[in-house]
This record gives structure tokens, sequence and C-alpha cells, in this order.
């Protein structure tokens, strides 16, 4: 379970967000939606960790990720999150595979086996021939496939997507949603920013949230 | 994936950057080598040069004043075998030449002549005696032969023998003007002389050239200790201090060239490195917010940078010695005046140093990059 206790962030004078308290719940599949600027990436990197709140507490299967040191932190995040970003953020040196192998890599996993689990989620999204290709060379639908499996690699818990369809055309980015939801439907927490409505409807419930604040 | 496998699928993948990075530290190891190679070689030609001053070190009978004209004229007399006791020092090796002698006057008609009994290592101690400005080969004194000195043989006239005692000689050469007392000597073989003044395996004055000036670990004044221990009380050792000196401060000055290019190279090479990887953490600092988003620690983070400064500065090392080299084989004979041979044991060197500058310069670039805010990374693209 994820609990926001009276969070607040804010850039000196500027209030980034206030004073939000949010419980969701294992399984929960959340749209955050908001105008541009209004701090919803903001509420997602301090669920993730890379932020620290000004104030009040963020936790995460009861952990406060306020307590915990950089490096903790760091290995908190690889164990229960995954991230899908609107850029995708694929490493662009590396292969469709081995970019879903360095989640994997980052916590340890032997070589092998982290080949053997990137082999596995790159077919789980439809990718099995587009293995050894580097990002410049997969369309946008696929790159954001490959940021899934990378998201999923370590069994992440939690799936934090940032405008996950924002660079790409209507079909893929429902296709994408497809899959997104299949995931939720296996029981993984799905917390989604976007300000399309239609993407929004995909999840179980909505948060809006508007200068900082949950509405 | 591994550590190694990531850091060389970048640099790999990134072929203009890493080349980038490599010409930063090539660029200072190559003239490291280019000067040092060619240092070398104007060194082995500075110390030829030198030794043409003459032998280094005197060894005369005990009690003689050091004098030049004096030991011509001298009456002490040394054991010729005193010459091999000296090769059986620890660093013989360093010794080129050890050139026993005994003098005598003769009257040649109406001329005084000085002569000296000599061996063959009178060649390699003197190499700039020429006959017709060619080194002297065949015409060294063999048997009842003489070799002249210019002036003497302008003093004698142009004769084809010269009548010493009860002996005649030919004359086997006259050599070249060496603005020396050379020039007023006439020298026959060492054993002839001895037989014909009756002092048979005796010299006055044995004198050595070392090659070894002013090495790292031995100097002039060792060789002279390590003669002396090797010698009996009669010999009187002595390192001509004015040669010595001169010597030695040349070679100082060519080692303390060396060493300023070293330290130049250092700071130039540091400084690039510090550069290109400053600038490398800048270039990816939207990578290094991903990485760290997805698990990355700073830990992990720094050993990129570092791992990466190791192979850039293990190629730039390889690569700035191969580059020297070619460049000091090049260029060094017009710089030089001398063929310039390579220096195979700077290669470890060079990779050695490379490597330290690219390491000690990538740690506060590193440290930067471990440091970073991961979501004010990912917000730059």
């Amino acid at each position: 379970m994820i609990e926001l206790k009276s969070v607040t962030k804010s850039y000196g004078s500027i209030g980034a967000l206030n004073n939000v308290s949010l419980q969701v719940e294992n399984g929960d599949f959340i749209a955050i939606v908001g105008p541009s600027g209004s701090g919803k990436t903001t509420f997602l990197n301090l669920v993730a960790g890379l932020l620290t709140p000004t104030s009040g507490e963020t936790l995460v299967d009861g952990v406060s990720l306020g307590k915990l040191g950089p490096r903790e932190r760091a290995a908190f995040r690889r164990k229960k999150f995954g991230f899908v970003f609107q850029t995708f953020n694929l490493i662009s040196y590396l292969t469709a595979i081995e970019n879903v192998e360095i989640p994997l890599y980052f916590a340890g996993a032997h070589p092998t086996k982290q080949r053997a689990r990137a082999s596995q989620l790159l077919e789980k999204v439809g990718l099995k021939d587009r293995f050894f290709h580097l990002p410049s060379e997969l369309s946008l639908g696929e790159q954001q496939r490959v940021a899934i499996a990378r998201a999923l690699a370590n069994n992440a818990s939690v799936i934090l997507a940032d405008e996950p369809t924002g660079n790409l055309d209507t079909k893929t980015g429902e296709n994408l949603m497809g899959y997104v939801k299949e995931l939720n439907g296996q029981g993984v927490t799905v917390l989604l920013v976007t300000h399309d409505a239609a993407i929004a409807d995909f999840a179980k419930r909505k948060i809006e949230i508007v200068d900082g604040r949950i509405m | 994936m591994r550590t190694v496998e990531f850091v060389t699928k970048e640099m790999g993948r990134r072929k203009r950057k890493t080349t980038a990075g490599i010409l930063c530290i090539l660029l200072g190891i190559s003239i490291f080598v280019a000067a040092q190679t060619i240092n070398s070689a104007l060194y082995d030609k500075a110390k030829e040069q030198l030794l043409r001053f003459g032998a280094n070190i005197i060894i005369q009978p005990g009690g003689e004043l050091f004098d030049t004209n004096a030991l011509t004229q001298g009456t002490a007399l040394l054991p010729e075998v005193y010459g091999k006791r000296i090769q059986t020092i620890e660093h013989g090796g360093m010794i080129v030449a050890v050139s026993p002698k005994l003098h005598e006057r003769f009257v040649v008609g109406d001329v005084s002549l000085s002569v000296a009994g000599i061996t063959e290592d009178e060649i390699k101690a003197k190499p700039w005696w020429m006959i017709d400005r060619k080194i002297v080969t065949d015409q060294f004194p063999q048997g009842n032969e003489i070799l002249l000195g210019h002036y003497t043989a302008a003093h004698v006239g142009p004769v084809s023998q010269v009548k010493l005692g009860d002996e005649v000689f030919r004359v086997s050469g006259i050599l070249d003007e060496t603005g020396s007392a050379d020039d007023l000597m006439a020298f026959v073989p060492l054993h002839i002389l001895q037989g014909l003044t009756g002092r048979e395996r005796l010299v006055n004055v044995i004198e050595v050239s070392t090659s070894c000036i002013s090495c790292s670990t031995m100097n002039l004044y060792d060789i002279a200790d390590e003669i002396d221990k090797a010698l009996p009380d009669d010999a009187r050792v002595i390192p001509v201090k004015q040669i010595a000196e001169a010597q030695i401060g040349t070679l100082t000055k060519i080692e303390d060239f060396i060493r300023i290019v070293y330290i130049v190279v250092l700071c130039l090479g540091g400084f690039l490195v510090m550069n290109y990887m400053s600038s490398t953490v800048s270039d990816r600092r939207h990578e290094i917010g991903i990485l760290l988003a997805i698990g990355a620690d700073a830990r992990k983070l720094y050993t990129f940078f570092i791992l990466k400064a190791l192979f850039l500065g293990v190629i730039g090392g390889l690569a700035g010695y191969a580059l020297g080299t070619i460049i000091s084989m090049a260029a060094g004979p017009q710089l030089a005046g001398t063929p310039v041979p390579p220096i195979l044991h700077l290669l470890p060197y060079s990779v050695a140093i490379s490597t330290a500058i690219c390491i000690t310069a990538s740690i506060l670039p590193a440290k930067r990059a471990a440091q970073l805010d991961p979501v004010e990374a990912l917000q730059e693209v």
C-alpha cells in the first residue's frame, strides 16, 4: 500500500504540491489527471522517492521513504517500482534486450538470468523479433513496449507511468494501455499521469490535481 | 549485462565521443613518448660527445702529483695488470676503455720525441683520432710500427721510418690535428715500448673512460670509488673533476628538461581528460537520471565513470605510445641529429601514466555524476 500523509513539496516560495494525503491500495489503478504544471509529475516523483517532501511523509508498504538513505532508497526503488516515461527514456546505445536487462543488472541478477528474464518480457510485449535492435531502429510504440518490459523486469509491484502515451498515436496508445490494464489485472498497482481523458478511462479511479491540491 | 560490458558498449556505440576522449589523453602521452624517445637519443648522443673530452678517471702511481705533463715524464710505475682488475669492478660494464700507457723520450735526429706505448683501447677512448678524416683502423701501430702525432710528423719531416734507440719503426700513419697533447707525441704498441725500455708489464698511467657519466644510480665518482677499492694502495685513482662536473652538469640539464616535459604533459593530459569527462557527465545528465530512476545507486554510477576512465587510459596509453614512437622516429633524426630508435620499456610506463592521469582526472566528474539529482536530470532532454 502507498500512503501519502500531508505531503507538501515546494521549491523556495513556489509550492508544487500542497498538503496532499492519499492511500493507494495494492492492485489499484489510478489515473492522475490535471492541467500542465498542476503537480502531477511531482506527485509521481514523491511516490517513487525520487523527491523528498518538504513536509509530510510517503510510506510504501509501511516503509517511510524519507527515512531511507540514498542507497537504500535506490534499492527500494528498483525492487518496488517500474517507470514508464512519456519520452520512453531508453538508453540509446543499448539494444532492446539490453535495456530490459539494466534494472536486473542493478539488482545484481546473474547475466544468464538477466537475459532469460528480458527475453521473456520482450516476448510478452510482442517484441520477439526486436531483441537486438537499438531504440533508434524501433517505432515509437515498440520503444514504449520496451520501456514497459523494462519497468516489469524486477517484478515491480507498482508501475509509475508519466504520460506513457503522450508520444504515441491514438491506436498505439490504446494498445499500450491494453498491456497496462492486463498488468493491473495480474495485481500490479498502476499510477498513471495523463491529461488525456480517454487514456484516464482505462483506470479504476481518477484523481485530479489542480494547483498542487487533490480536488 | 555486466559492469564492464555496460561501459564498453557505451564506449563502442558512441565511437565519436570515445575517440574524442582517447584523443585527449593520446595527445599528452604521444608528446611524452616522443619527447622521452628523442631526449633519450639526444642524451646518448650527448654522452658520446662528452666522452670525447677524454678519459674521465686517471690511475697513477701513489705519490705522483696529477699533472698531464708530469705524467709524460713519469718515472713511478704501475703494474699493467691493474688495468685488468679495473674491468672486474661491479659496474665494469660501464667502462668503455681502459688505456694503460708507458711514456718515454727519445732523440730522433735533433728532435726530442715523446713516445707513448698504447693498447688498442686507446682507439675506443679516443674516437676522434682520425687519419685523413677517417677513423684509425689498419694504421694502428702493430709490432715495430709507429703512429705520429700531427706536429710530431711535421718536426721529424717526411719520413717512412723512425729509429728509437736501436729499433727501427715503420710509420703506420700520421694523425690529423686533434688540438691536444697527442699532436706532439708518437705512439707505439705498449709491449714493444716496455721491451725497448726494459719496463716489462709496467705502465706510468692507466686512463679509464666510462659510459655512465650521470646515471640515475651511479655517477663517475661512484665508479672511481669502486676502482679505488679494487686496486692496491700503490695506485691512486683520480676522477677528472673538471670533466666529470661538466659532463654531469650538462646531462643533468637534459634530465631537468625531460622532467619539465613530464610535468607539462601530466598537467595537459589531466586537464584535457578532466574537461572531457566533465562534458561527458553534462551530456549524459538525462541518461544518468534514467539510470537513477530505474535503480542505479551513486556507487554504480561512480564505477561506470572510473571504469570508463581506466579504459580510456589504457587505450590512450597504447595509442599514445605508438603515435609518440612514430613521431619521434620520423622527426627525431632532424631534431636530435641522430637516429632515434623506439624505446620498448616506455610502453608500460605510457599505459600506467595514461591510466593514472585518466582516473585521477575523472574522480571529480564521476563524483558529480554520482551526486546528480535524478529528477532534475530527467527533466533535461
